[in-house]
């Protein structure tokens, strides 16, 4: 697979529609084409926030360790950004991604991720549009939630975290 | 030190100026004769006044030594001496001259050696007196003292002092009796003459040095200018990566530019004056030769004087002038000298100096005796309160945070306590030892200060680590043999009062980190550096650098034997397939195009990477194997791709990382050449340049790094063959540039890292490259090889000022440094900063587990987590607000209290 095949299925993702072919050659180029076999860890839940993935082929699953126990909670395919927020909010991995088969991935590393989205606005854009539409999808996740609540259940509160505590490492 | 230039001198060189006068005393009489001689061979010899009225022979070398009447007269002879004819009489007397000329310069000779060596031995020891007295200046004198400006003074404006040296005395002693003798010679000769010459040398002797005053005036001006412009010089170059930064640059360079101006205008002036100066010195000395020509020459025509006479009163008088002018000079000198040596040594003396150094060993003070501080009060050089009055007592062994917000009172107190301000008011004393007046000796034995400001020296970073065990003092054998050399060492440095013991004598202080032998402190060493969490990066530096020439042979071996263990390794943890090895007929994906025609490290440039391309005999192997075709097109194909998508980058951005090979400058004016050959397709007509250039990026690419897609079994089938015939055809005498993988050798030009792995990782896995480091570590440490690999990493150079290190790495040397000495009181001021608040936690923990009934004192911010401490001293700015203790948590105001009665003031 050449930089060339990765800028092609790139360009078939939905966020990058927008984004001209030069740019997204850019962003194949300054980045690493990654394997994982399957059930292999991507990035794991506490770990830093080194990288930016974006995956070209295969499925992963995503998962939260809590004091309650591990709660696998959603499944995604590719065409997906990975680990972006935890890249811009400077914050250590917020969940666990586990390849659930082969995936490759195109890895971006923390700087060059940041860099890239000074240099291109319309990648910029992109990002931006697939944060906006995460958060779209998660209201509405959300609403389903509060609907299958029993009446009188505690509000819920943002700043109380549901993973496990943090080991400082 | 004295600041009075000649007592200086007396001081310190007495017995060398007297032994040399000696020789100027002896040397006079010679010099008498020297002028009586040619006078006796005109006279006597050559117009025969001997010899008249018939006398054919007469009487040469009678001496006889007449005593004075009041010693009752009588005379002795000590010679008859020779009766000799005119011819063999002249012949005699010129031998004598030849034999007097001789000696005197054999004195000359003498004295200005003697001289020499007496100026060379005073400039040393003026040198080391100097930098004796900047090493005792109080903290903050050192502080505002610019080290450029230093450094000219002892190295540069001495320079002249040393020179004047060996003058001081003698000059004027030697010139002097012989300008007298002249006189006195002429004047014997013809009172009317030497009267004469002795006015205009008097006119000479008034007018001169009036006129050089102002020449001295401006040799002082032009002495500050230029020291100023070394200060300021040095400043810049500090402080360019700033002034770039800034784009200032133009500015500084003005500075400079008028600085220059300024100096060139005061050495202009200087000139004139010299020459003009010299012109008129010149005039009067020519002066006099006429007066004599012509009064002279009429006073012998007269018959008052006899030509004899005449010439020698000449020849007097032509070696006169020199002796004057060098006398005048040396009064110049003098005054010039004593200037400079005042200004400098006014430099170096400061109201107060530290105390001096003394090798007795410290007085013990008790471990338990508490830091008290007693109505201390700071302030700083504008009279600003930096620290409040306050008083407290510290009790020892404890740990102690000084808690309050950065750059108050807090630091000043870590400051003072840790002897970095020293000009303080009140008393701060550990068993009634006062602080400031400690020697270093006394405090570093006790207390050890580490701020944030890490001081790195130019060495490895073991000799940055020792540097706080070199402190013994090694004696000085009496007894052993010492050749010739060393006692000639020995005995200059003891003339000097410069110290006896060489620097690369063994000065480590082994009892004080508990070893007994220099092979243990490497032990030492990896145990403070654990301490300071540094150990595993210096053993990564150490398995990251190179392996060397000399690696003894049972590490040889045991390298050796590691790296089938390594690759067994890799196989049993699953990651055998990330390591690509280097086998002698596979093409290693991993690697560059280049190093898989090398198959090998380059040693030294010829083969190095960026060079291959234009190594006249790769190309011939290039061209040989049919591969410049190919790889010009790779080249094409990455100059395009570059060009492509680069192309409105910025020329450093970071994005440009991985191509940083491909130089963006070198893009322009290639690719536009490319381009049209191109088009054309006439890929044949590019420049040799240009094709060196595109081979050479073409060496340099790595199909899964990126990724064109531009290798294809053909292309390897060749290289490989070139892979061949390269190390079968590269001569003999070239083969000490490459050294081939072998997996039966080591490369010492290779890293250990590299040596062990014996291959490449390769790309496209996540976190593997970490995974394989750790178990090459891990490897490395099966086979007894840790020590090895770490003592390597000590080795890593660090440059000037630790450039070639990480801030923090510097940082943890200058901790581990710290956790060497293993002192009774250790002040952290702020010296964790550069960590990550929870990385500099632990080591903080660290350190105190380590440091056992000890005291360690702390700078806290307030929102730290304080209560691993025993106390905590609370600071608001520059006032001490309140203490706490750990076993009787007491409200803060009361804990005040207790100590003396000065609180606040």
């Amino acid at each position: 697979m050449t930089i060339e095949d990765e800028v092609r299925s790139l360009q078939k993702f939905r966020m990058f529609h927008h984004v001209e072919a030069s740019k997204l050659k850019l962003l194949a180029m300054v980045s690493d084409r990654i394997t994982f076999q399957r059930d292999e860890v991507i990035y794991e839940q506490g770990a830093e926030s080194d990288a930016v993935y974006i995956v070209l082929e295969g499925q992963f699953t995503v998962s939260l360790r809590t004091p309650a126990g591990v709660i696998n909670f959603a499944q995604h395919v590719r065409g997906a950004i990975l680990g972006e927020a935890g890249v811009l909010c400077d914050q250590v991995r917020m969940v666990t991604i586990t390849a659930e088969t082969p995936v490759v991935a195109l890895r971006i590393d923390r700087d060059i991720f940041l860099q890239l989205l000074k240099e291109s606005p319309p990648f910029n854009f992109a990002v931006m549009r697939e944060l906006g539409r995460q958060i779209m999808d998660l209201n509405n996740i959300c609403a389903q939630l509060v609907q299958q609540l029993p009446p009188g259940a505690p509000a819920v509160d943002a700043g109380r975290s549901v993973a496990e505590p943090q080991h400082t490492h | 030190m004295s600041v009075n230039f000649f007592r200086y001198v007396w001081m310190y060189s007495r017995r060398e100026q007297l032994i040399v006068l000696f020789y100027v005393v002896a040397s006079l009489p010679f010099y008498w004769w020297s002028l009586d001689v040619p006078k006796r061979i005109v006279n006597e010899g050559i117009q025969g006044s001997v010899f008249e009225h018939g006398v054919t022979q007469a009487r040469l070398f009678a001496f006889t030594i007449s005593l004075p009447d009041f010693l009752g007269g009588g005379s002795y002879v000590i010679s008859d001496g020779l009766m000799l004819a005119q011819l063999p009489y002249l012949f005699a007397l010129s031998l004598v001259f030849l034999a007097l000329t001789l000696i005197s310069g054999w004195f000359k000779y003498v004295i200005n050696i003697r001289k020499g060596v007496l100026g060379e031995r005073m400039l040393r020891r003026l040198r080391f007196d100097l930098f004796g007295l900047v090493m005792r200046f109080r903290p903050e004198d050192i502080r505002t003292t610019k080290s450029a400006e230093v450094t000219s003074m002892i190295k540069d404006e001495v320079e002249p002092i040393g020179g004047f040296f060996g003058e001081a005395f003698i000059t004027p002693a030697f010139l002097g009796t012989q300008a007298l003798t002249a006189m006195a010679f002429i004047l014997a000769q013809n009172l009317w003459l030497g009267t004469l010459a002795i006015g205009l040398i008097l006119v000479q002797g008034v007018v001169i040095p009036h006129l050089r005053r102002e020449q001295i005036r401006l040799g002082r001006e032009r002495q500050i200018e230029s020291r100023i412009l070394a200060g300021r010089i040095g400043e810049m170059i500090e402080a360019a990566p700033a002034l770039h930064n800034f784009g200032v640059t133009g500015h500084s360079s003005a500075e400079i530019g008028h600085r220059l101006g300024t100096l060139f205008d005061i050495r202009l002036r200087l000139y004139r004056r010299k020459f003009a100066v010299k012109y008129l010195n010149n005039l009067l000395a020519q002066l006099t030769p006429f007066v004599f020509y012509t009064l002279g020459g009429y006073l012998a025509l007269q018959g008052q004087l006899d030509i004899g006479q005449l010439v020698a009163v000449i020849a007097a008088y032509r070696d006169l002038p020199t002796p004057i002018k060098e006398l005048i000079d040396w009064d110049q000198q003098r005054a010039d000298v004593t200037v400079k040596y005042e200004q400098v040594v006014s430099q170096f003396s400061k109201d107060t100096l530290l105390p001096k150094e003394t090798t007795e060993p410290p007085p013990v003070i008790p471990a338990d005796a508490p830091i008290t501080v007693v109505g201390l009060r700071v302030v700083n050089g504008r009279g600003l309160v930096q620290l409040d009055r306050m008083s407290v007592a510290l009790d020892r062994p404890g740990r102690i945070a000084f808690a309050g917000p950065t750059g108050g009172g807090r630091d000043v107190l870590a400051k003072v306590i840790g002897r970095q301000v020293t000009d303080y008011q009140g008393s701060v004393t550990i068993g009634r030892h006062e602080l400031a007046a400690m020697s270093d000796r006394e405090a570093s034995s006790l207390m050890l200060y580490v701020s944030s400001e890490p001081f790195i020296m130019s060495g490895s970073i073991r000799d940055n680590l020792t540097l706080a065990l070199r402190r013994a003092t090694p004696r000085l054998d009496e007894r052993a043999q010492l050749s010739a050399k060393q006692r000639y060492w020995l005995e200059e440095a003891r003339m000097t009062d410069n110290p006896l013991v060489s620097p690369d004598a063994d000065w480590i202080d082994y009892a004080a980190i508990g070893v007994s032998s220099p092979a243990e402190v490497d032990t030492a060493i990896s145990n403070a550096l654990r301490v300071v969490r540094g150990y595993d990066e210096i053993f990564r530096v150490g398995m990251s650098s190179r392996l060397g020439d000399n690696v003894p042979p049972e590490i040889a071996e045991q390298l050796l034997a590691a790296r089938p263990a390594m690759i067994e390794r890799f196989r049993e943890q699953g990651l055998a397939q990330y390591v690509e090895a280097f086998q002698p007929d596979t093409f290693n994906t991993s690697a560059s195009i280049g190093e898989n025609l090398l198959y090998g490290v380059a040693v030294g440039n010829r083969f190095a990477p960026e060079n291959m391309a234009a190594e006249p005999f790769m190309r011939s192997i290039i061209a040989a194997e049919a591969l410049t075709a190919p790889l010009t097109t790779i080249g094409i194909k990455m100059v395009e791709t570059v060009a492509d998508v680069f192309q409105d980058l910025a020329p450093d951005n970071p994005l440009r990382e991985r191509y940083s090979f491909i130089d963006n400058a070198e893009i322009e004016a290639v690719w536009p050449e490319v381009r049209s050959a191109w088009n054309r397709g006439q890929r044949r007509h590019l420049s040799a340049q240009v094709r060196d250039k595109l081979i050479g990026y073409a060496l340099m690419y790595v199909e899964p790094r990126h990724r064109l897609n531009l290798i294809d079994d053909r292309l390897v089938a060749r290289i490989l063959r070139a892979r061949t015939s390269f190390r079968q055809f590269l001569p003999a005498s070239d083969a000490k540039d490459v050294e081939f993988y072998d997996e039966g050798r080591l490369m010492p030009a290779a890293s250990i890292r590299d040596n062990l792995i014996f291959g490449r990782m390769r790309y496209g896995k996540a976190h593997m490259r970490d995974k394989l480091l750790a178990e090459v570590a891990e490897v490395l440490n099966q086979h007894g090889l840790e020590s090895f690999v770490v003592s390597k990493g000590l080795d890593q150079e660090v440059g000037p000022g630790g450039r070639l290190i990480s801030v923090q790495q510097r940082v943890t040397v200058q901790l581990a440094r710290a956790m060497l000495r293993q002192p009774d009181i250790l002040i952290l001021d702020d010296a964790l900063s550069s960590f990550a608040p929870s990385e500099g936690h632990m080591i903080l923990q660290n350190i105190m587990d380590a440091m056992p009934g000890r005291t360690i004192i702390v700078t806290q911010s307030s929102e730290d987590e304080l209560s691993s401490f025993d106390m905590v001293l609370k600071f608001e700015g520059a006032k001490f607000t309140g203490l706490q203790r750990k076993d009787s948590a007491q409200a803060a105001s009361e804990a005040v209290e207790p100590v003396p009665a000065v609180a606040s003031a």
